[in-house]
């Protein structure tokens, strides 16, 4: 409707407003690109606030061609072909402080307040913590703040600031309710490029040094609910890959397709609910053995697997019974290529095994004579394992002597198939603590083991922890640190320590507070809203219901917005008071002033009803009429005059 | 540019969105049906942007991204609310605020006042052409008072005109808008031109000496510093002898200036409008001369008068000319 005018130059305060929202949006940034990225982005957004400062003009376009072209050469630098969201996202936070170096004009800021919005939302590409979501809280609120002052530049930035909260306060009801309402849907809407996961944890393949190094890290791997009795630590193994093929220096998986196994319907029985943190690779954890577990297949070698990699955080649950006996009916493929080794490698401890083999003849003493002749080795138990060569397992048991989980496990694989017993390497977690504030187990990457399993005739595959077997503190309660030598303590993380009790309290208190914002903020999904309206007792709420009752809340929402903005009855200050108390009199005196009567046509009314007393209603009508639309505001003098001149009229 | 059918089926649609026929009585109190709310250019921007945000979330699984997505809606939401509420129930008036010449600007104060507690903000008035004329600020119970101003174009009662009211505060996202007429008329005068010389003799310099030397119908009116112009006879001798310096009496004209503004005299090819204009030239020319005048125009004549009531008479009476009450041509 407006004619287009020719819009000024936008002022030195909302310009240098605007360097400040550039900042707020990009810091977050920092932690997640090259350092040179965010120098770049920071020297463009200080020579900004240069120029804003000393109220100097814009560089000119070309200048800013240049720049935008330098950017997009370093992004490239940076990431090669720049396709995906990381790039994408570095190359907004470049664009946003070149955007402002040419903010002239207002439709320069809207587009200015539109990058900042997506650039909250992209701070949750690389991170979802708390941390980041407060930074995206202020992020947002300056963003609306920025956004009043530009339609009201000469108000305080308190008072913008106030609008902008009150704004956003509004919005919370509604973004509660979206939220939960909102039908999730899984998986991506279109192919994700290469870099949008990263793989992280346990590998599906073993060598040697591989988990030490996974152990180092007190990130967590996965959290575990147990509904009733939670196991032991002896007992809490959570199985993973099984890795049954072994080409001299790395185990694989290797499995046979094999018919269903039915489980007998005994022993003891643990339910729990897993959730795992997204490791990018198919493995699922389960303590042993798992029966039953609501998403996925067991395999043959009796570990969960997903059918899609696991990118995002995930819940299942698992039944697991440990008393079972597994494989007792194993087929002959699969006990031999359980027994299958390279040739050409570890000669020593193939020759070991052929000992063994020769003087025991059935597999329970072979497999007593293998860890005993693994004790009587005295290796030791170190993260630090010194390099091994090419026979890795030779080097272990007879030259260095010191090793980790794997290499215990490795070796003990080797001897037992060089004696003639199927064996496989099981790779998983083993032990985990429990919070005491949310009651959950915590397991660490630093939790990270592996273990053997033996077959055996008429017993099937029986679990042996070769590791345990020669430091059987490893799998109690202090576990790991109290296997290792004197002296290695500090390469155990920090937080994994167990001497401070004050650290350890507030680690269990925040780690349950990351826990429920896991559960209720970042992993409600499909699967998770599901469960949730199962509980409210809407067990097969679809979409339509989720849309009926978006709309139901929404509307709750709108009238408690609409109540609160309610046109409310027009405050009356003191003139109103008296002017309204007059015409009730008038029309007590049969003279009601009509809804559409000004004062001077309804006091001309008036006067034909008290010819004799018109001076005096025109005086009022003149008073009021002065007071009212007159310059000035009423003071206390000519209320008291008018009054009085209310006064003297007698109807 | 529009054409010629559009252009009147939207002055018809704003005169339905208007509400009221017409110039309405005053103070307009802004009821809820007469406030309508749009998104701006940049609040279709943000739309699209949170479309954007939400492809994002729904596609990565960012449960930190979908709740900020519906944070920013809810809160674009409130706004609408908010800005519309900014409006809703404001108070205005508008009053004619002296007169003015055709081709000046017409002037009138406009009072605005929020009978609810708390403050309106950046509350925008626009002319029927949409050019803005006032950005009202702070606008809480206490009357404000501002001055607006429109170019006017033609002589006669000019009104203000349909108004548009409009607000994008807080955020600029949405524009809620009203349109009123306020029942406000400032007359303006026909404008000043012509340069033809007055026909009535006795208005001349000339006439003027002879009448004071011969008549004497003059009043002492005071001393001032002589100016070549003035004859001999009206030097203050015994007042420059004493402090030689050349003063001179000066005399008020009291009835000695009479004039006579006349219609008739004016020349046949000049039409209405002209002839007002040169009329109003030659009034005001008298004006600076307190002249006596007389008025004679073909429905009438005023005078003689030279106090001010009597200009602004015929000020008024040029401006009106031809005209009907309600300023459309007779």
């Amino acid at each position: 409707m407006t004619a287009a005018t020719p819009t000024p130059r936008i002022p030195r305060r909302l310009a240098l407003q605007l360097c400040v929202l550039c900042a707020v949006c990009l810091w977050p940034y920092v932690l997640f690109q090259p350092w040179f990225l965010s120098t770049v982005s920071a020297l463009l957004l200080v020579w900004r606030v240069v120029l804003a400062w000393q109220d100097r003009p814009a560089p000119p376009q070309w200048l800013t061609l240049l720049f935008g072209i330098g950017c997009a050469a370093l992004v490239f630098y940076a990431y090669g072909i720049p396709v995906g969201r990381q790039p994408g996202l570095s190359a907004l936070c470049l664009l946003m402080p070149l955007k402002l170096l040419e903010t002239r004009r207002m439709r320069d800021v809207r587009a200015t307040l539109l990058l900042a919005f997506f650039l909250v939302v992209g701070m949750f590409a690389h991170e979802q913590s708390a941390l980041i979501a407060a930074a995206a809280a202020l992020a947002t609120l300056t963003s609306l703040t920025v956004a009043a002052l530009a339609q009201r530049p000469r108000a305080s930035v308190r008072s913008a600031v106030k609008v902008a909260a009150g704004l956003l306060g509004m919005g919370i009801p509604l973004m509660l309710v979206l939220f939960f309402l909102f039908p999730r849907i899984d998986g991506p809407l279109w192919g994700m490029p290469l870099d949008a996961y990263k793989t992280t944890g346990l590998s599906n393949r073993m060598r040697p040094g591989s988990i030490s190094q996974l152990i180092q890290s007190g990130e967590i791997a996965f959290r575990a609910a147990f509904n009733g009795k939670v196991p032991a630590p002896s007992e809490r193994y959570w199985r993973g890959p099984v890795l049954t093929h072994y080409d001299g220096s790395e185990w694989l998986p290797q499995t046979l397709p094999r018919e269903n196994e039915q489980f007998a319907d005994t022993g003891r029985e643990w339910q729990y609910t897993v959730t795992l943190e997204p490791h990018n690779l198919r493995w699922l954890l389960a303590l042993d053995y798992p029966v039953d577990s609501n998403v996925s297949n067991t395999r043959t070698d009796n570990s969960l697997i997903s059918r899609e990699p696991i990118r995002q955080r995930i819940r299942y649950s698992v039944t697991s019974r440990p008393d079972l006996q597994i494989g007792i009916d194993e087929d002959m493929a699969t006990r031999r290529i359980a027994m299958w080794l390279p040739r050409n490698f570890d000669p020593r401890t193939l020759a070991e095994g052929r000992r063994i083999a020769s003087e025991y003849k059935d597999d329970i003493t072979r497999m007593q004579a293998a860890l005993q002749f693994m004790r009587d080795r005295r290796l030791q138990y170190t993260l630090d394992p010194p390099p091994l060569g090419r026979n890795s397992v030779d080097d272990f048991l007879f030259v260095t002597g010191r090793g980790f989980c794997e290499h215990f496990s490795s070796a003990f694989v080797v001897l037992m198939r060089a004696a003639g017993v199927p064996a496989r390497v099981v790779t998983g977690y083993q032990g985990g603590e429990i919070n005491p504030i949310d009651g959950t187990l915590v397991v660490r990457q630093s939790d990270a083991h592996a273990w053997a399993e033996v077959w055996l005739q008429g017993r099937g595959w029986r679990r042996i922890d070769p590791t345990a077997a020669s430091f059987p503190q490893r799998i109690d309660e202090n576990g790991l640190q109290a296997s290792l030598p004197p002296g290695e303590t500090l390469s155990v993380p920090f937080v994994v320590r167990t001497d401070l009790a004050w650290l350890r309290d507030l680690r269990y208190r925040w780690e349950a507070v990351g826990n429920a914002w896991n559960q209720w903020v970042l992993g409600y999904n499909a699967q998770r809203q599901a469960e949730l309206f199962k509980r409210l007792g809407l067990p097969d709420a679809d979409w339509r219901t989720l849309v009926s009752l978006m709309a139901v809340a929404g509307g709750l929402w709108l009238g408690w917005l609409g109540w609160r903005y309610r046109a409310r009855r027009p405050q009356r200050d003191a003139l109103d008071k008296l002017w309204q108390g007059f015409c009730q009199r008038l029309a007590r005196a049969g003279v009601p002033r009509l809804d559409w009567e000004g004062a001077q046509d309804y006091i001309r009314r008036a006067s034909t009803h008290w010819p004799a007393q018109a001076d005096t209603l025109q005086g009022i009508a003149d008073h009021y009429t002065r007071m009212r639309y007159g310059p000035g505001i009423p003071d206390a003098e000519r209320m008291q005059q008018l009054r009085q001149l209310i006064d003297r009229f007698r109807p | 540019m529009l054409s010629a059918p559009l252009r009147s089926l939207r002055q018809q649609m704003r005169r339905w969105m208007q509400r009221v026929a017409g110039p309405e009585p005053q103070p307009i109190l802004l009821p809820q049906r007469r406030v309508y709310v749009l998104p701006t250019a940049a609040g279709l921007g943000v739309l699209l942007m949170l479309c954007l945000m939400l492809l994002a979330a729904v596609n990565y699984n960012l449960s930190l991204a979908y709740a900020f997505t519906f944070l920013i809606a809810g809160s674009g939401v409130a706004h609408i609310l908010a800005t519309w509420r900014n409006l809703v129930g404001l108070r205005i008036a508008v009053q004619a605020d002296g007169e003015c010449f055709a081709g000046d600007s017409a002037r009138f104060r406009v009072t605005l006042d929020s009978p609810r507690p708390g403050d309106r903000h950046a509350i925008h008035i626009l002319d029927e052409s949409g050019s803005p004329m006032l950005e009202a600020d702070d606008i809480s119970h206490a009357a404000r008072h501002d001055a607006l101003q429109r170019p006017a174009g033609k002589r006669g009662l000019m009104p203000i005109g349909r108004l548009t009211l409009e607000t994008r505060y807080p955020l600029g996202w949405v524009r809620a808008w009203s349109y009123i007429e306020p029942d406000a008329r400032t007359l303006v005068y026909p404008r000043p031109a012509g340069d033809l010389p007055r026909s009535d003799a006795r208005s001349s310099r000339g006439t003027q000496e002879q009448t004071l030397i011969g008549g004497g119908e003059e009043e002492f009116a005071g001393l001032r510093e002589r100016r070549p112009s003035d004859p001999p006879s009206r030097i203050a001798w015994r007042r420059t002898a004493r402090d030689g310096e050349l003063l001179v009496k000066d005399f008020h004209a009291l009835a000695a200036e009479e004039g006579l503004i006349d219609w008739h005299a004016l020349p046949a090819w000049m039409d209405t409008e002209a002839r007002l204009s040169q009329l109003t030239q030659w009034l005001l020319q008298a004006q600076t001369q307190h002249a006596r005048l007389t008025l004679r125009l073909p429905d009438g004549t005023l005078g003689p008068d030279n106090s001010p009531q009597h200009y602004r008479a015929c000020l008024a009476r040029l401006a009106l000319f031809g005209l009907d009450d309600a300023g459309a041509a007779r």
